[in-house]
C-alpha cells in the first residue's frame, strides 16, 4: 500500500546564534535529524518522547509551519517541499493541525463561527450562507451546540475550547491532521471525551493522524503504531501492540517503564534509568542515548547504530540489535 | 500520631451573590512519616486546601469562612504572621508545580538556599554553605559546590524541580506539602522525583502531602487517599482499597478514564459534562448531574462522608453497591 505521508530523511537544525537574530551563529541546535516514517490514510501513527525531543517540530514540518533543513515530505505522491505558494495552499486543505493548547490556539477577539470559518474563507471552498450552515454543522459534529457559534473562546472551558479547534481543523475536510498533545492539557475526565472524539471522527471521515504526545497510556489507546523520538532520532518504530509488549530500545523500555500504572503495589519500584536528556546543541557522540543507558557498550560512544528490523514493521536504532550487513555501511556514513 | 488535623475547613472568594465556595467542610488527618495523596481535577480545591495550611492565601479575595487547621496540638489559623514564618520551614515545607516561577531568576542557587536556611537557623555563614552543599547533595545535584553558583534558568526542570525540594528540606519540615511536584516534568523525571520523595521520607520521617490529577502517581507513593471534587471530599481510602474497591462514581469515573498501557483501543469510559458552576452548585451532591448512579435522593440533600468500614470513607449514598459490583 502506498503511505499517505511519507517523511524521509526530514531534518530540522536551528541555528542558535549570539546576541539576537543578526548575531554570529554560534552552533546548530539539531531539534530532528533524518528522521523517517510513513502514515497510511485512516492510519494514527503515535509520536512520543520527552521534551525536546523534537517531537513537535516534525509535526510542524508536516505543514511546512517550520521549514525543514533537508528531507522530502511526500504527501499524495507529492513532495509538499516542492511545492510553491499557490500549490502548496492547495495541498495544505488537506493537512490540519491540532494544537495543544486550546487558550493560546484560539483567537480570543473572534467568534467561535468566524475561528471556523476562517479556513473555509481562506480557501474560498464555500460561500457565506452555506458557510454558515457547514459552521453549524461542525459544531454539531464535535458535540457542540450551533447556539455557540456566536459566542467567544473564552465563553468555553478547556475542553470544550479543544473541540473548537477539532471543529476548525476539520472545516476543510481534511484528510491528515497532526494532533499535537491534544489532551495534555486537559483533566482527565474530559480528556477521555476528547480522545474518544478523535476516534470516531477518524472512523467515520477515514481520517489519518499523527498523534503527537508524551503521555504513553493515551499513545497507546489511540495509535495503530508507535513512533519513539529521543534528541532528534526516531529510536523505536513499529505496531503498537508490538512495541508496548516487547518494547527492543533501551530509551523506549525506559519510557514504558517510568509510567506510574494506577494500580498500588508491594514494594517500591527503581528508576531503570539516570541522568536527564543532553542538550540537543551538542549531541552526545555515536548513539545519543549512550549517557543514560543501562547496557551501553564501547561502540555506542563510537559509532551511530544503524537501523535495524529485528522483526517485520519493528524498527530500531541500537547497537544490540545490529542492522543487516548490506545496510550497515550506508547508514554508518550517513 | 496524628501531625495535622483539618476540621471543617470551609474558604471562598469574594463576596455577596458571587461567592464562591472553593472548599466546603473539608477535614482530614496527616499522621507523623505518612504519606497522604490528594486528588482531583482542576476547581476541585485541592491547592487551596494546601495554600490554607501554609497560611498563603491571599486574604481578600479568599476567606476562610469556618473550620481549625491544628499542627502538632495548635490551631495555625490563629496564628500571626510572624508565627507562620517560624512554621514555615522547620514545621512544614512546600513545593510548588513550578519550579521555575516558584525560584527567583536573579538570585543563584546557592544565594536563595542559604537565605531559607539564614532565616530559620543561626548557624555561620560557612555552616549554612555546608549545609546548602549537603542538601544539593541529597536531592542528588551532581557537583553541588560549582552549582550553587548557578541562576535557576541554568538549570533544566527536573534540577529545579530538585533544588525547590532542596530548598523545603534544608530546615526538616515534619510534614512537606508537594503541589503537582512532577506534573511539568517528563516520565522518566518524574520517577526520579517520586524515588527522591520517597528517600528523603524515609530519612527525615516526614510526612508528605502530596496533591496531584495523576491516578498513577497517587498509586505509586501514597499510603492513604483523599478524592476531592468541586470542593468537597468525596472519598478517602488507604490506597489499596481505593484502587480496589472505589466506592464514590466520581472515583471510580475518574478510575475508568485513564487510558491504561494494558487497555486496547475500545472506546474510553467518560464522565459526561463538566465541573458544576462554583458559584451556584447543584442543590443536593455536587456530582449528581455527571453521575451514572444517580437517584432522586442525590439532589436532595448532601450526602455526608460516612465511614463504610475499615477506615475507607464515602460520600455517596449507593457505596454499597459501587464497592461491590
Amino acid at each position: 500500500m502506498t503511505p499517505l505521508l511519507s517523511a524521509q530523511r526530514l531534518t530540522k537544525h536551528f541555528a542558535v546564534r549570539h546576541g539576537g537574530v543578526f548575531g554570529r551563529v554560534r552552533g546548530l541546535l539539531r531539534a530532528v535529524d533524518d528522521v523517517d516514517f510513513e502514515v497510511a490514510a485512516s492510519e494514527t501513527l503515535g509520536l512520543v518522547g520527552e521534551s525536546g525531543c523534537g517531537k513537535s517540530t516534525v509535526g510542524r514540518m508536516l505543514l511546512r509551519l517550520i521549514e525543514p533543513t533537508a528531507g522530502s515530505i511526500v504527501f499524495e505522491g507529492e513532495d509538499l517541499l516542492a511545492l510553491q505558494s499557490e500549490a502548496l495552499r492547495a495541498k495544505r486543505r488537506h493537512l490540519q493541525i491540532i494544537f495543544q493548547d486550546p487558550y493560546g490556539a484560539l483567537n480570543p477577539r473572534m467568534t467561535v463561527e468566524d475561528i471556523i470559518k476562517e479556513p473555509i474563507e481562506i480557501h474560498g471552498t464555500l460561500d457565506g450562507r452555506s458557510a454558515s450552515r457547514r459552521v453549524a454543522e461542525l459544531l454539531d459534529r464535535v458535540g457542540l451546540s450551533p447556539a455557540h457559534a456566536r459566542r467567544y473562546p473564552h465563553e468555553f472551558s478547556g475542553g470544550q475550547r479543544q473541540r473548537i479547534g477539532i471543529a476548525r481543523a476539520l472545516a476543510l475536510n481534511p484528510r491528515f491532521i497532526v494532533c499535537d498533545e491534544p489532551v495534555s492539557a486537559l483533566d482527565v475526565s474530559i480528556q477521555a471525551q476528547i480522545v474518544n472524539l478523535l476516534q470516531d471522527l477518524q472512523d467515520e471521515m477515514g481520517l489519518a493522524y499523527l498523534f503527537i504526545a508524551h503521555d504513553l497510556g493515551v499513545v497507546k489507546h489511540i495509535s495503530d503504531r508507535v513512533a519513539v523520538m529521543y534528541l532528534g532520532k526516531i529510536v523505536e518504530i513499529a505496531e503498537k501492540r508490538s512495541l508496548y509488549a516487547e518494547p527492543l530500545h533501551p530509551y523506549t523500555q525506559a519510557l514504558i517503564a517510568a509510567v506510574p500504572e494506577p494500580k498500588p503495589r508491594a514494594g517500591r519500584r527503581r528508576s531503570a534509568i539516570s541522568g536527564e536528556i543532553p542538550s540537543a546543541l551538542n549531541p552526545p557522540r555515536g548513539c545519543r542515548f549512550h549517557t543514560r543507558c543501562p547496557h551501553v557498550m564501547p561502540i555506542c560512544r563510537e559509532l551511530e547504530p544503524a537501523v535495524a528490523e529485528p522483526k517485520p514493521g519493528h524498527r530500531v536504532a541500537c547497537h544490540l540489535y545490529p542492522a543487516a550487513a548490506a545496510a550497515a555501511p550506508t547508514a554508518a556514513t550517513a | 500520631m496524628t501531625l495535622l488535623s483539618v476540621r471543617d475547613l470551609r474558604v471562598q472568594f469574594g463576596g455577596g451573590a458571587g461567592a464562591i465556595t472553593a472548599v466546603d467542610s473539608v477535614s482530614f488527618d496527616i499522621a507523623e512519616g505518612e504519606v497522604l495523596g490528594i486528588v482531583g481535577e482542576s476547581g476541585s480545591g485541592k491547592s487551596v486546601t494546601a495554600l490554607s495550611i501554609m497560611g498563603l492565601l491571599p486574604q481578600p479575595p479568599a476567606r476562610i469562612g469556618a473550620g481549625s487547621i491544628w499542627f502538632e496540638g495548635e490551631n495555625i489559623l490563629t496564628y500571626s504572621e510572624r508565627e507562620l514564618r517560624n512554621l514555615r520551614g522547620p514545621g512544614i515545607g512546600m513545593i510548588f508545580q513550578e519550579p521555575m516561577t516558584s525560584l527567583n531568576p536573579v538570585f543563584t542557587i546557592g544565594d536563595q538556599l542559604m537565605e531559607t536556611i539564614r532565616v530559620h537557623e543561626r548557624i555561620s555563614p560557612r555552616a549554612r554553605r555546608e549545609r546548602a552543599v549537603e542538601m544539593l547533595t541529597k536531592v542528588g545535584i551532581a557537583a553541588p559546590e560549582r552549582r550553587l553558583a548557578d541562576y535557576p534558568h541554568q538549570l533544566s526542570g527536573g534540577m529545579r524541580q530538585r533544588v525547590m525540594i532542596a530548598m523545603a528540606l534544608a530546615c526538616r519540615p515534619k510534614l512537606l506539602i508537594a503541589d503537582e511536584p512532577t506534573t511539568a516534568l517528563d516520565v522518566t523525571i518524574q520517577q526520579q522525583i517520586l524515588e527522591l520523595l520517597l528517600d528523603l521520607r524515609e530519612e527525615f520521617r516526614m510526612a508528605i502531602m502530596i496533591i496531584t490529577h495523576n491516578m498513577g502517581v497517587v498509586a505509586e507513593v501514597a499510603d492513604r487517599v483523599i478524592v476531592m471534587y468541586a470542593g468537597k471530599i468525596v472519598e478517602r481510602a488507604g490506597v489499596k482499597a481505593l484502587f480496589e474497591h472505589p466506592s464514590h462514581p466520581y472515583t471510580r469515573g475518574l478510575l475508568e478514564s485513564i487510558p491504561s498501557l494494558e487497555d486496547d483501543r475500545q472506546r474510553l469510559k467518560t464522565i459526561p459534562g463538566a465541573l458544576p458552576n462554583p458559584a451556584a452548585p447543584p442543590p443536593g451532591c455536587r456530582f449528581e448531574p455527571r453521575c451514572g448512579f444517580r437517584l432522586e435522593a442525590c439532589r436532595a440533600a448532601v450526602p455526608p462522608l460516612a465511614d463504610i468500614g475499615g477506615g475507607h470513607d464515602s460520600a455517596c449514598i449507593r457505596h454499597r453497591e459501587l464497592a461491590n459490583p
